[in-house]
């Protein structure tokens, strides 16, 4: 823990509070070298800034933690809540609770008022029970201006919470992340085992970070696309994920996609393990190690299958994924292909591999 | 100590000098008092109130909320139902901002979060009388779209590359307004704006002026030049105010009954007018809602219309049952006749209104409707009985044409000038029941403070080869470029997307990406749209419920005025809050132009030193600017008569009564405003000095001077006479497979550029499919649904085909206003409204469009942008549409010749549009041939007559041609 007097902390998520809600109407060059080295360009910075927040990781716990992802729900809700019971909250009108640059007002406003050990209890339950898994996604972005923003955030609040240990409330260093109670599940699904899911369910559990303990931002979703050959889809997250795993079902690639998914999961484990490194307790990480473990499970089973499985053409005499992914697409018909596919399924029989 | 506390001391240690601006953003009171970013149906805590109920002693219904409840109106919230939860509103009267119309609105905002729930009727608005299409009702939508520009933009890559920055409007103010100073310095025909519909009525033209440029650039010659000609020739006056209301024959040329230019107010009236005994006359190859309506139907070959129309006036005429007496007392026709020997060959000595009479008849004679049912290509019978209905009538014929046949023909304007020649017959000028003219039923106040006429005249507006074009060429301003006779330092676009709308669109895609003919590009828009994604700066204007104008317009036979207003801000205000600037009650950063164009000349000029910051400043407040209460405080206090005494009659200020009712109504009826006695001026009919109408003459001008004088010596232009149309049935080879295309018909529900990001107006119309009669797609071998190639003079398309026995067989025919696309998945435009498209730049002129995605649903903070049903978006026909300037009126005559029409081969895809500019380029040319030059026939050596329209007038000083030669040589080099 730093030697930081309350006032010190309170400027720090001052600083960082503004630039993270402001930053899109620039950020003053003096400040701005605190973060990098080298001379720093304007328009470059207010660019990344709609990369990184608007285009890229919404900086939002729902986003991370909602099952939706969705702001606006529970998470935002048990937040806005939480901040209610230590004092007013900051007023906005123009963003929800939980955004980063909120938090970060608002513990700057405790701090300040020297609530200092409540304000550490906030950031480990709200905080820091997400903003590691948020810098892994953010980092994966070309933005690297925010990413260091988002790590000095991250350091800010690792030290801050370390001030409980001090307190004498340790307890509170190994139960940091929202209640599971309120906010569904933290342990990782399994949703192969269910036999109805098809391939879209797949994608709404991948697109879910607050599932899959993975968030995959579009531009990520086009990088594991373009060495498979893959289309990169248009829409949602949800709809690119679906489009990206209809697509590798469709030219016998899924395979390679559950593999090179499993290898970004993986990176997203190992690189979490060394955030928590000499910053925080481990165990803040439990639930997301949980799910990530879950989803390398899912990936794994979901490429077997499929590796199992008759090619394309040969299909008619298939039992395995194949004919799942047609049956799924039968329930989903949206498109003319999608209807052709609904017929090849009547003719191979609906069994379900997973 | 660890790493962790040495990097985060290091961090704290490096901020600790800074001061208080780093203070969180939240900390101090919030600078956004109504909300800052995406609009959210965000809701007050439920409080106990009873429902606001209007009891009447006869136990009727209660239609509206009367005014005196608008401060405080509790309903039931209906997204609550079925439990009963009350909502107090602030109900606050605006201006719809989509067409033309001015139609009334109330806006009910919430009291407790300056939410809007809805948008209905104004009941006290004169016009519209409580009463909207679609449209209107439909702005909430537009208010909470979530694909809405909600802060100003700045390009950051290449134009076009889609990439952006957020920037404050303080940046913008800046750095738009140094641009404008320095363009000023230099010269006064560098600074251009470019509106579509303007949607208000001075304000704009005023700010203009003070900046001393010719900078106005409209988008009438291809709305409504053609019509503005022939009625401004007749009368000076350019646009015609029907009172179908009271009528007893209403004629109409095209669709107005269902979506004219007046749309919503007309057809209420043209109901009542029906409903009182009119008989209602239509022209429309096409078989609208309107024809079906209609007591009798013309569908008539385009181009005829004017032959039909003499046919009709040639029938009163041999019958001497026109009215006699007005049109000897009111038509210019000694002057006729004292030109009639040189150009009608006519015998001279005739100066008696009988001779006149005989001439009429000899002249009009060969007009029998035997030739105007071979032309028309429509049963003789119905021209006939469209000529009784007519007769009959009296002095009560209302009659209208706006777009549609005027501004679809080379030669349109004299549609215009054939219709009204039948108001002159009948004698229904400006009675009741017949055609006013707008300028009686419009009131436009005087504005604070007006700045002198400019002197300047720009070129790229109102070139020599267009002499009497209604107004600036603004249609050909990439071609202008192109040929090099200039160049813009700042381009306003306004409200506007000139490469969608305008023909020749990759011509302007050229154009807007060419930083150095159009050196700054500014698009002042409420949303997206295809121009704006090639400007520099891209700053979002308000809707209907989020700027200040004023407004009025003509329709029916009184004068009123409408007060567009920010409806939060207004509601924000009422409950005491202040507000210095509309962008801080407006959601996000969306501001108004009404407070820009103010702030941003004060930073053209800030020291004063050009003399155009003394006509921005507060009348009050010496030194500062002016404030849009003082601004229209003034406006009210003292250019609107009645007003002052009406708002004193209920204790409250002008202002305030305009804030409270939104409208006010300056005269019920003004019926022949041209009888009335002159004091100085006017003309002498039969001994007596009356006011008249604003022509050379004083009268109205059957036989035209000005035509004369500028080269149209020809009888067929000087006089109402039917001209031979680009697409005569000569022009179109039907034995080779050619068709007429008929691209400019309109829908109720959209309105050109402007309503693509309303869901709810694209649930209803969302695509435009080609209209073919059976009989031609019985030889093409297609059925609805088949996609057809339609190939026109520079370029083709795909689209759709619709068989129905709904349209004229030998045309084609596509509405108006759709097939919006956007470049970027994510931004440019609303995923269910517009197409995901690419643009292809081929070479040598080869430019394609093609479709790579439909419309489709997509995810929002509202569930009803997921319900997309539809996949077709339309076609975006305009592109390939080569530019054809009418050489008289200027305006662009959007009919277009098919040369070829079949059905789509393999390949070929719905929406692909392919265009070769070259050939644009030689369509221009030869169109640009017609025109007969100032350089070569001004009779004085001005640009033009002094007596014709201009939106804004330069100096007379301004109108000499500088010198004609060198004009002339530096255009043709």
């Amino acid at each position: 823990m730093s030697d930081a007097g309350s006032t010190d902390r309170a400027r720090g998520y001052a600083v960082l509070s503004r630039l993270l809600l402001d930053g899109a109407h620039g950020v003053d060059p003096s400040l701005a070298k605190v973060f990098v080295e080298g001379p720093v360009d304007d328009a470059e910075l207010r660019s990344q800034y709609v990369a990184a927040f608007d285009l890229g990781v919404p900086p939002y716990a729902s986003a991370l933690l909602e099952s939706t992802g969705r702001v606006g729900g529970a998470v935002t809700r048990v937040i806005s809540d939480a901040m209610a019971e230590q004092g007013p909250p900051p007023q906005s009108e123009q963003l929800a609770a939980d955004h980063l640059g909120v938090l970060f007002a608002h513990l700057a406003r405790q701090c300040r008022a020297g609530r200092e050990t409540e304000a550490a209890r906030f950031a480990a339950s709200y905080v820091l029970s997400w903003l590691p898994a948020y810098l892994t996604a953010l980092e994966r972005l070309s933005v690297p201006f925010w990413i260091a923003v988002t790590r000095v955030a991250l350091d800010v609040v690792s030290d801050h919470v370390r001030l409980l240990a001090g307190a004498g409330d340790a307890a509170e260093l190994g139960s940091a992340e929202l209640g599971s109670a309120e906010l569904g599940s933290a342990a990782g699904e399994a949703i192969l085992a269910n036999r109805g899911t098809g391939l879209r369910d797949v994608a709404e559990y991948l697109a879910s970070a607050g599932r899959s303990g993975l968030f995959m931002s579009d531009a990520e979703c086009s990088l594991v696309a373009r060495p498979l050959d893959l289309p990169r889809g248009f829409g949602s997250r949800r709809q690119r994920l679906e489009t990206l795993l209809r697509s590798a079902a469709e030219y016998d690639v899924l395979p390679a996609l559950c593999q090179s998914l499993g290898t970004m999961v993986a990176g997203r484990e190992e690189r979490l393990r060394e955030l928590a490194e000499g910053r925080f307790d481990p165990s803040h990480l439990e639930g997301w190690m949980r799910k990530l473990a879950a989803t390398q499970q899912t990936l794994e089973e979901l490429g077997s299958a499929a590796a199992g499985a008759t090619p394309r053409e040969d299909r008619s005499s298939s039992v395995a994924f194949g004919s799942r992914v047609a049956a799924h697409d039968e329930r989903t018909t949206e498109e003319g292909w999608a209807s052709s596919k609904a017929r090849e399924t009547q003719a191979i029989g609906g069994e379900s591999c997973c | 100590m660890t790493d962790l506390a040495s990097r985060v001391a290091k961090f704290l240690g490096a901020i600790g000098g800074r001061g208080a601006s780093d203070e969180p953003a939240f900390e101090s009171k919030q600078t956004n008092v109504a909300g800052k970013a995406l609009p959210v149906y965000s809701r007050a805590p439920i409080d106990p109130k009873r429902l606001t109920t209007v009891q009447h002693p006869d136990g009727r219904m209660s239609t509206y909320p009367p005014p005196e409840a608008w401060d405080d109106w509790v309903e039931w919230d209906s997204q609550a139902w079925p439990k009963k939860v009350p909502r107090n509103y602030s109900l606050v009267p605006t201006i719809c901002f989509n067409c033309e119309s001015a139609c009334g609105l109330l806006a009910y905002v919430d009291k407790k979060t300056y939410e809007v729930r809805k948008f209905e009727g104004n009941p006290k608005h004169p016009g519209s009388r409580g009463r909207n299409c679609a449209k209107g009702p439909a702005t909430h939508n537009q208010v909470y779209d979530p694909e809405r520009i909600l802060h100003p933009l700045k390009r950051v890559g290449k134009r076009g590359e889609g990439k952006w920055k957020r920037v404050t409007w303080d940046e913008v103010l800046d750095d738009v307004g140094a641009q404008m100073r320095a363009s000023r310095q230099r010269r006064r025909d560098g600074i251009m704006y470019h509106v579509g519909r303007p949607g208000e009525d001075h304000y704009t033209n005023r700010c203009i002026s003070a900046w001393g440029v010719d900078g106005h650039n409209s988008h009438t010659n291809i709305c409504s030049a053609g019509a503005r000609a022939g009625y401004a020739l007749w009368s000076g006056i350019d646009r015609p105010s029907p009172d179908h209301a009271n009528a007893r024959a209403i004629l109409l040329i095209s669709s107005h009954l269902e979506t004219g230019h007046y749309f919503n107010p007309h057809a209420q009236r043209i109901i009542e007018g029906k409903l009182g005994g009119a008989k209602l006359i239509t022209m429309d190859p096409r078989l609208s809602n309107t024809a079906s309506s209609s007591d009798v139907w013309l569908p008539t070959w385009p181009g005829s219309e004017s032959t039909v129309l003499l046919a009709i006036a040639s029938y009163l005429i041999r019958r001497r049952s026109y009215n006699r007496d007005f049109v000897r007392r009111w038509v210019n026709w000694e002057e006729f006749l004292r030109e009639a020997p040189k150009t009608f060959q006519l015998p001279s000595g005739k100066t008696s209104f009988a001779d006149f009479e005989r001439c009429l008849e000899e002249l009009y004679a060969e007009f029998t409707f035997e030739r105007a049912a071979r032309e028309a290509q429509v049963p003789i019978e119905r021209i006939e009985e469209a000529a009784r209905i007519v007769e009959q009538a009296g002095d009560r014929l209302a009659a209208h044409t706006w777009r549609a046949a005027s501004i679809g023909n080379l030669g349109g304007w004299q549609v215009a000038r054939c219709l009204f020649f039948l108001n002159v017959l009948t004698g229904s000028v400006g009675t009741k029941g017949g055609t006013s003219l707008n300028a009686w039923n419009k009131f436009v106040p005087k504005p604070f403070k007006k700045p002198p006429a400019f002197n300047a005249w720009n070129e790229l507006h109102l070139p020599h080869e267009w002499p009497l074009a209604f107004f600036e060429m603004s249609f050909l301003l990439p071609h202008f470029l192109e040929e090099e006779r200039g160049e813009i330092d700042v381009y306003f676009s306004r409200v506007y997307n000139p490469m969608w709308i305008n023909p020749d669109g990759f011509m302007w895609l050229k154009a807007l990406q060419d930083t150095q003919k159009m050196k700054l590009h500014v698009a002042l828009t409420p949303t997206w749209n295809e121009s704006a994604w090639f400007a520099d700066y891209v700053l979002p204007m308000g809707h209907a419920g989020e700027r200040h104008d004023l407004m009025s317009q003509e329709t029916h036979a009184g004068q009123w005025i409408g007060f567009r207003q920010p409806v939060r801000r207004v509601a924000m205000e009422r409950a005491g809050q202040k507000v210095k600037h509309t962008h801080e009650a407006n959601p996000g950063e969306v501001w108004e132009e009404a407070e820009f164009w103010v702030e941003v000349s004060g930073r053209m000029d800030p020291d004063g030193s050009l003399g155009i910051r003394q006509w921005f400043e507060s009348p009050e407040r010496p030194g500062e600017l002016i404030s849009q209460d003082e601004y229209w405080g003034y406006i009210f206090d003292h250019s609107v008569p009645g007003l002052p005494d009406a708002a004193k009659a209920e204790g409250l200020t002008p202002l305030q009564y305009m804030r409270k009712y939104g409208c006010f109504e300056i005269k019920a009826t003004n019926y022949v405003p041209y009888e009335q006695i002159a004091s100085e001026g006017g003309v002498e009919v039969d001994g007596v000095k009356r006011r008249g109408f604003p022509t050379p003459s004083g009268k109205l001008e059957f036989f035209s001077p000005t035509m004369r004088d500028w080269g149209w010596t020809e009888p067929e232009y000087v006089i109402p006479w039917s001209l031979k149309s680009h697409v005569h049935p000569d022009h179109i080879d039907r034995e080779r497979g050619e068709m007429l295309l008929l691209p400019n018909f309109r829908l109720p529900t959209l309105i050109h550029t402007r309503s693509a990001n309303a869901k709810w107006l694209y649930e209803i119309s969302h695509n435009n499919p080609v209209w073919m009669h059976v009989s031609d797609a019985s030889r093409l071998g297609v059925e609805t649904g088949d996609l057809v190639r339609v190939e026109t003079e520079i370029g083709h398309f795909i689209d759709k085909v619709w068989v129905t026995e709904g349209i004229k067989p030998g045309i084609v025919a596509m509405s108006h206003h759709l097939g919006r696309w956007r470049l970027q998945e994510s931004s440019g435009g609303s995923p269910g409204m517009t197409a995901l498209a690419t643009l292809e730049d081929k070479g040598d002129g080869q430019n394609e469009l093609h479709i790579v995605k439909g419309g489709s649903g997509w995810k929002t903070f509202d569930p009803d942008t997921s319900r997309i049903w539809w996949k077709d978006v339309g076609v975006h026909q305009n592109l390939t549409h080569g530019v054809h300037p009418d050489p008289v009126s200027g305006a662009h005559c959007w009919l277009q010749r098919a040369v070829n029409v079949r059905k789509a081969e393999p390949g070929e895809r719905h929406g692909d549009v392919s265009v070769d500019t070259r050939k644009s380029m030689a369509v221009y040319r030869k169109w640009l041939a017609l025109t007969r030059s100032a350089l070569e026939h001004s009779p004085d050596g001005t640009r033009r007559p002094m007596w014709l329209k201009r939106p804004l007038k330069p100096v007379a000083e301004a109108y000499q041609l500088p010198n004609g030669n060198a004009l002339r040589r530096s255009v043709v080099s």
